[in-house]
């Protein structure tokens, strides 16, 4: 599907990986193009396929997704980043930039994805 | 300053059953050192008087007066070093003391830092256990739950296979939840007793093995917690070390004080020295948490015998 936004899930539970790219199946509008277990993976893969968005997991071993969300801000400002966590949000001192919501990984729908894609700041 | 109240009881019983016959032996000593000297100073002043007493000494008080304040300082002098003698050996036997006390503290306190340690590292990891799998499996649910939902009005025929699916899901999650939940404190130890869990556990186990429950019968929640991963532990180390091992025997007696001792038994082939791995090492931290102890020794006939003690 040309012109459909172009996302990279991360998430170190492929439990959650699988159950993103149902959500992506059935959301119209969105493609998912790849999948990363981790930190490092994600960066890496965010610089080879440049994805419109990335859904980021907060809770990873290793790199979490605060700092590889700082980290991917510096590589491609252009990223755009939706955090998911399980339960409670973690109060951020200031959020990295890129990212337009923060939503828990229960309330994630393909209405509420659209929803955070369409309040991203005007290019 | 040794808080008293932060040594366990039966620890301290331990330290001073080791200290006060010793310290009573040095009193002892010195009361037979001081006896001595006051003996031979009764003598020494006898004969002295007996000589004053038979030669012409009498006839010169000076000369007397100069021999019986001679001996007095003598007898005096005597004196006063068996005691700096006996203040040297009560404060070297109080030193000894201080020190050893010292010790037990250092110990015990490093002893509760690893048992506060390791039930820290037992919270967090019930804590990732519980995020990484039910958590994550229910949170996925509710996502997949929607998107069923959705399903139904275009799909009815995918909406319930998507359904039958997530039944499975839902099995998984509950099955992982009652793993873990078995991880914390199995039900049936709860409910049944020590024996029967063993029993259970044996079941399960690598090699074939035989609980003697020796009819035990219930002890406080604590000790057939603590007692229980142990054997647990003990078996899982009969499986990765008794090479050829047939048959573990986990027998179980209450001795006589209400106590409770516990023997894991295997007849495997070992290595002739047993060294002190993770496992032995946490057997002893559970068990000093309830006062207990273990010892791990090679058994004659060959295989090795792992003996649990916890007091009444």
């Amino acid at each position: 599907m040309s012109g459909a936004v172009t996302v990279l899930a991360v998430d170190d539970q492929e439990v959650f990986r699988r159950t993103a790219r149902r959500l992506l199946e059935a959301t119209p509008g969105f493609r998912l193009v790849g999948e990363a277990a981790s930190g490092p993976e994600a960066l890496r893969l965010a610089a080879e396929l440049r994805p419109d968005l990335v859904l980021l997991d907060v809770r990873m071993p290793g790199m979490d997704g605060i700092e590889t969300a700082r980290r991917l801000a510096r590589l491609q400002p252009a990223a755009t980043i939706v955090l998911i966590s399980i339960g409670e949000l973690p109060e951020l001192t200031s959020e990295p930039p890129g990212v337009i919501a923060h939503l828990r990984k229960q309330d994630l729908s393909a209405r509420t994805l659209l929803r955070a894609w369409a309040s991203r700041p005007a290019l | 300053m040794v808080a008293l109240t932060a040594i366990p009881r039966g620890r301290w019983q331990r330290l001073m059953t080791v200290s006060v016959p010793q310290a009573r032996r040095a009193a002892a000593r010195v009361r037979l050192s001081l006896g001595l000297l006051r003996l031979s100073s009764a003598v020494a002043l006898a004969a002295g008087a007996a000589w004053l007493l038979s030669v012409e000494a009498w006839r010169e008080p000076l000369a007397l007066l100069a021999a019986a304040a001679f001996v007095a300082l003598i007898a005096l002098l005597a004196q006063l070093r068996a005691e700096r003698r006996a203040v040297r050996a009560l404060t070297a036997e109080q030193q000894r003391l201080s020190a050893a006390t010292a010790r037990s503290t250092r110990e015990l306190r490093r002893s509760r830092a690893r048992i506060a340690a390791g039930a820290e590292r037992e919270r967090q990891r019930i804590e990732r256990d519980l995020h990484d799998g039910a958590q994550q499996r229910l949170v996925a649910l509710r996502i997949e739950l929607e998107l069923a939902e959705e399903l139904v009005a275009d799909d009815p025929a995918g909406a319930r296979e998507r359904l039958r699916e997530l039944e499975r899901e839902v099995d998984e999650a509950l099955e992982e939840l009652r793993a873990l939940a078995h991880g914390v404190y199995p039900p049936l130890l709860a409910d049944r007793g020590l024996a029967e869990a063993l029993r259970a556990e044996a079941a399960r186990a690598a090699l074939p093995v035989r609980v003697r429950d020796g009819g035990v019968g219930r002890y406080r929640t604590e000790v057939e917690s603590a007692v229980y991963f142990c054997v647990l532990e003990a078996l899982q180390n009969a499986a990765k070390h008794a090479t050829g091992a047939r048959l573990v025997t986990v027998a179980l007696r209450r001795d006589r004080d209400g106590g409770l001792a516990v023997a894991v038994l295997d007849d495997g082939v070992r290595a002739p020295r047993i060294v002190a791995g993770h496992g032995i090492l946490n057997m002893r931290e559970r068990l000093a948490a309830v006062d207990g102890s273990v010892a791990v020794a090679p058994r004659p006939g060959g295989g090795c015998a792992v003996r649990l003690q916890v007091p009444g």
